[in-house]
């Protein structure tokens, strides 16, 4: 009986050991987070720039995203240039610097639907592939559509069509894919 | 069902104790049957290996050693078509022996069943995978190993991660109990493997009744049991080592057993490994497929007094793999254009044992004491306590150098203890027990992302009573349990500003079963089962908050969702021709209250990565409806038909409409050839499979409608066979032996990729 005894008393005190509460989690930093893409489009010669903007400062869900179009001048060249934010946190990180540093795993790509417009690639990384950060945006005749930006994470940059900006080959993860209203007057 | 290797039992009947001469004048005379049928077997070799001496059965199964010296034995025992064993016994009299023989494996598990000792309910439906099976179909997982029992099907993520699946339910539902404590990880996740290596169980079994009531409520859809074969009373070494080497993947992998009795103290150690590269289809490798497991099981056992032990156990899991990386999506538009293509994206044409992001790593221990203690001659008291850790990462393709951190660092500890008490008295049998369980669950948060689920404690407590009585050719059972289930939860604030916010739950749940067994004659028996569960919603369908990576779907749980409530009904009709013929139906129906799953919204959510489909977990009422088959037929003396299959349907009744990732159909069926030369027996065997398009499944609610049916040819051929005095055993075997290419509508990767192709695996065995 004394082996009984002992047996019952050592199978019974891993019941001391447990709490109710889990303890407070600390706050998870969302580190890649982006909530904000701006796509600055300045004339070369003259007229005003033009910012398409995207941007969802609480991250997913919450409030909606507030998104932006423009309105861009008929048969003109702009300098494109994007900006990626993420402002929930302050001072707010430019994501772009990232997308940089590591400009062989990432490209953006412009996808037009109904407008007469062109961009060319003026930025590349070490490989000679473009990157897409820096463009140039050359409008047609007037016209109204949308413009998609997609920034792809390790896309195959050797694919058929993929250096010339066709997407249809990338592969790789989408972090970023926005669209925009555009008037072309 | 590749292979069905009978193991052998050895009952001693009587030693009459009165002679105990130091002369060799004693004999041993013994009978050896066929366990499931109760005929004797012919042709069966007896060996006495200290002494050299043996026998041959005769028509009557009998067989008679005599002059035996009194001492030590290890009796060695071998038929056609069985793996050879020894058992180890002291002999000081003249003794008596009968031995029967698992010589049909799926006929014997049922006829186990009526068995008078079984804690887990006599009438419902259950079957096993014998060790001598799970030896040769080393390196498979759990999932697809118990995938060859009739009604049990696997949802996989490609070729390794495989969850079992028993009558169309899974995760959440399927209670895995190892070392005799429930098995407690991540399992709310369809890409999470359950963390148990089947190289240390010599026995998986099977429940797919309701009257799991040990199993507690979690198993509303079933329980898999892993358990051990009884530490033997040996004095010498003795256990096997294996290693084989599998084309497809390039898979190398090796396990060993030893069991010895030291002094008072009997121990087991098991161990083993693998290492597998990219697997192939027929057509592209499968980049970013390879895989590193290894494993370690420590058992010690030591007897106090004649009806006392105590056992500690430490078992140890550690599991790395890679996720195809064409599997991996970010958005919708990425989903679409994944989808489309012939070849996955990110294929390579060499393979590799790289393992690169997205991959997992997942470590699991559990240490776990357990005691048995005789109260007096007809009540026995066991006592268990357990303890897990579990710890998974999982790893995304991440910027800015965050691939090396993992996107999801989930760490679960759990303690469990039992008391379970057997009665019997008058023929009745009488169980009761008392359960509880804490555990808690933890995110790193250095991951950096929103966590898919909470940090929580979960407490559980739980009461059971079962009660069996036999009166002539009946059986009957009922059984009843009830859970109380506390959850404590805190979710992380997304910034420093916000506050944690914390929600409490408790769910009181309730089970009950009934059960009757009738052996109409010694061939015929059927058995009806019929119970109620109630399982309470999971913290994944409570709280799931955010984009599961890798699938593009935002997930939301819902925290007011209801306990589930399970009415099932199984039938089963039992069989067996005097020509040794066999055939076994089950049928069932289960009606669920309440079922949880996750269902598509019409909202498409817009982020900056894209649009996003929205899945939130709701409730509805359902219905599964099913029925399995086993038919198996001996041609002659040496080969044997089979022919097994399952079919079932699963409805949504608040609309009519059919459940999503239901199993498909099947049916299979093998031939075997079994032999037995000199020294040297084996088998060879050929199975066809096929599976059937799963034509009933929501429209519109999946991205991709069901592949196609599918033909598969497997084939094995195994050898046992004596070489320098060690048992030995070589298995060859091809698995998709035409090289076919298709898709299971079961794996979550064919929407991005084929099945495998062609596998030839070689293995070899020593037993010692």
């Amino acid at each position: 009986m004394k082996f009984i005894k002992l047996s019952l008393i050592l199978f019974s005190t891993p019941l001391i050991f447990t709490s109710c509460d889990p303890d407070d989690p600390d706050p998870v930093n969302e580190g890649e987070l982006i909530t904000t893409l701006k796509y600055n489009l300045t004339p070369q010669n003259i007229g005003q720039t033009v910012t398409l903007s995207f941007a969802d400062l609480d991250g997913s869900g919450g409030v909606d995203p507030i998104i932006q179009g423009g309105t861009l001048q008929a048969n003109t060249i702009y300098s494109g240039q994007i900006e990626i934010l993420n402002q929930a946190v302050t001072p707010e990180e430019n994501i772009a610097e990232e997308v940089q540093e590591e400009d062989e795993e990432h490209q953006l790509f412009y996808l037009f639907s109904g407008l007469n417009a062109s961009i060319e690639y003026l930025d590349a990384d070490d490989e000679g592939n473009p990157l897409g950060l820096l463009t140039e945006f050359e409008t047609g005749e007037p016209s109204t559509g949308q413009l998609t930006i997609i920034l792809r994470h390790e896309p195959d940059k050797g694919a058929d069509g993929v250096s010339e900006g066709d997407i249809t080959n990338a592969g790789g993860e989408t972090d970023i894919e926005v669209t925009f209203d555009v008037v072309i007057q | 069902m590749k292979t069905l290797l009978p193991s052998l039992v050895l009952v001693l009947i009587s030693f009459s104790g009165i002679l105990r001469g130091q002369s060799c004048n004693l004999t041993i005379k013994g009978k050896i049957l066929d366990r499931a049928t109760a005929e004797p077997l012919e042709y069966a070799n007896v060996f006495l290996e200290e002494q050299g001496a043996g026998a041959v059965t005769d028509s009557a199964g009998s067989f008679h050693i005599r002059k035996v010296c009194p001492g030590h034995i290890h009796l060695r025992v071998s038929h056609i078509g069985c793996e050879t064993r020894s058992f180890y016994f002291d002999i000081g009299s003249d003794t008596a022996l009968q031995i029967t023989l698992e010589h049909h494996s799926e006929v014997l598990h049922e006829i186990e069943v009526l068995g008078q000792t079984e804690p887990f309910g006599a009438a419902q439906s259950r079957s096993s995978i014998q060790e001598a099976e799970i030896r040769d179909a080393q390196g498979e997982s759990l999932g697809r190993l118990a995938s060859r029992i009739p009604g049990v099907s696997s949802l996989n993520s490609g070729t390794q991660i495989s969850k079992p699946v028993i009558h169309g339910l899974y995760g959440n539902r399927i209670a895995i109990l190892q070392n005799g404590v429930n098995l407690s990880s991540q399992r709310w996740g369809n890409d999470h493997s359950p963390e148990v290596a089947v190289a240390q169980a010599d026995k998986i079994t099977v429940l797919k009744g309701v009257d799991a009531i040990k199993a507690g409520t979690e198993g509303l859809g079933g329980a898999i049991i892993l358990s051990d074969n009884p530490i033997v009373n040996d004095p010498h070494l003795h256990g096997w080592g294996n290693y084989s080497f599998s084309s497809n993947g390039r898979q190398h992998s090796a396990a060993v057993r030893l069991r010895q009795k030291w002094k008072g103290l009997s121990w087991k150690f098991t161990g083993g490994g693998s290492r597998s590269g990219d697997r192939k289809t027929p057509d592209y490798f499968l980049t970013n497929t390879g895989r590193a497991n290894f494993h370690g099981d420590i058992s010690l056992y030591h007897p106090i007094g004649k009806d006392n032990d105590v056992q500690l156990n430490y078992s140890y899991y550690n599991d790395e793999l890679g996720i195809l990386r064409g599997a991996h999506v970010g958005n919708l538009t990425d989903l679409d254009e994944a989808i489309g293509r012939e070849v996955p994206f990110f294929t390579e044409d060499n393979f590799s044992y790289e393992i690169e992001a997205p991959r997992q790593k997942v470590e699991h221990h559990i240490i776990s004491l357990q005691s048995h203690l005789g109260l007096s001659p007809t009540a026995r008291l066991e006592l268990k306590s357990g303890f897990q850790s579990n710890h998974r990462q999982e790893f995304d393709v991440r910027r800015g150098g965050r691939t090396s951190l993992p996107s999801l660092d989930l760490t679960l500890i759990d303690q469990q203890n039992y008391a379970d008490l057997t009665y019997e008295k008058n023929g009745y049998t009488w169980g009761s027990g008392l359960q509880t369980s804490w555990l808690l669950n933890t995110n790193d948060p250095q991951t950096g992302i929103e966590p898919l689920i909470p940090d929580y404690v979960k407490f559980v407590g739980g009461m059971y009573s079962t009660l069996k009585k036999q009166i002539g050719n009946w059986t009957y059972e009922a059984g009843g349990r009830y859970d109380y289930r506390f959850f404590s939860v805190a979710i992380a604030p997304l910034n420093s500003q916000d506050q944690v916010k914390r929600f409490e739950h408790n769910f009181h749940n309730l089970m009950g079963s009934i059960g009757i067994l009738h052996r109409i004659s010694h061939d015929l028996n059927w058995s009806i089962n019929a119970g109620i569960t109630q399982r309470q919603p999971y913290i994944n369908e409570l709280y799931s908050s955010g984009l599961h990576q890798g699938v593009a779907g935002i997930e939301e749980g819902d925290r007011d969702l209801e306990s589930e409530a399970s009415r099932k009904i199984l039938g089963r009709l039992s069989w067996h021709t005097p020509s040794h013929a066999w055939i076994e139906i089950g049928i069932y129906s289960q009606w669920i209250d309440n079922y949880i799953y996750l269902d598509p919204q019409d909202e498409i959510r817009l982020t900056i990565r894209g649009a996003f489909p929205v899945f939130r977990y709701v409730q509805d009422n359902v219905n599964i409806s099913g029925v399995d088959f086993s038919f198996q037929l001996p041609i002659g003396k040496s080969i044997e038909y089979q022919l097994k299959g399952s079919a079932l349907k699963g409805t949504n009744l608040s609309d009519d409409q059919p459940l999503i990732l239901m199993p498909q159909n099947r049916v299979q069926s093998g031939l075997k050839y079994l032999f037995s030369e000199h020294k040297a027996s084996g088998h060879i065997s050929l199975n066809a499979e096929y599976v059937f398009r799963q034509e009933n499944y929501p429209q519109d609610e999946d991205f991709l409608p069901p592949p196609d049916g599918y033909f598969l040819l497997h084939g094995e051929a195994k050898l046992n066979f004596e070489l320098w005095q060690q048992d030995m055993a070589f298995i060859a075997s091809v698995e998709n032996a035409l090289n076919t290419t298709y898709r299971n509508y079961l794996n979550r990767w064919r929407y991005f990729a084929d099945e495998t192709g062609l596998n030839v695996r070689f293995g070899l065995r020593l037993l010692f």
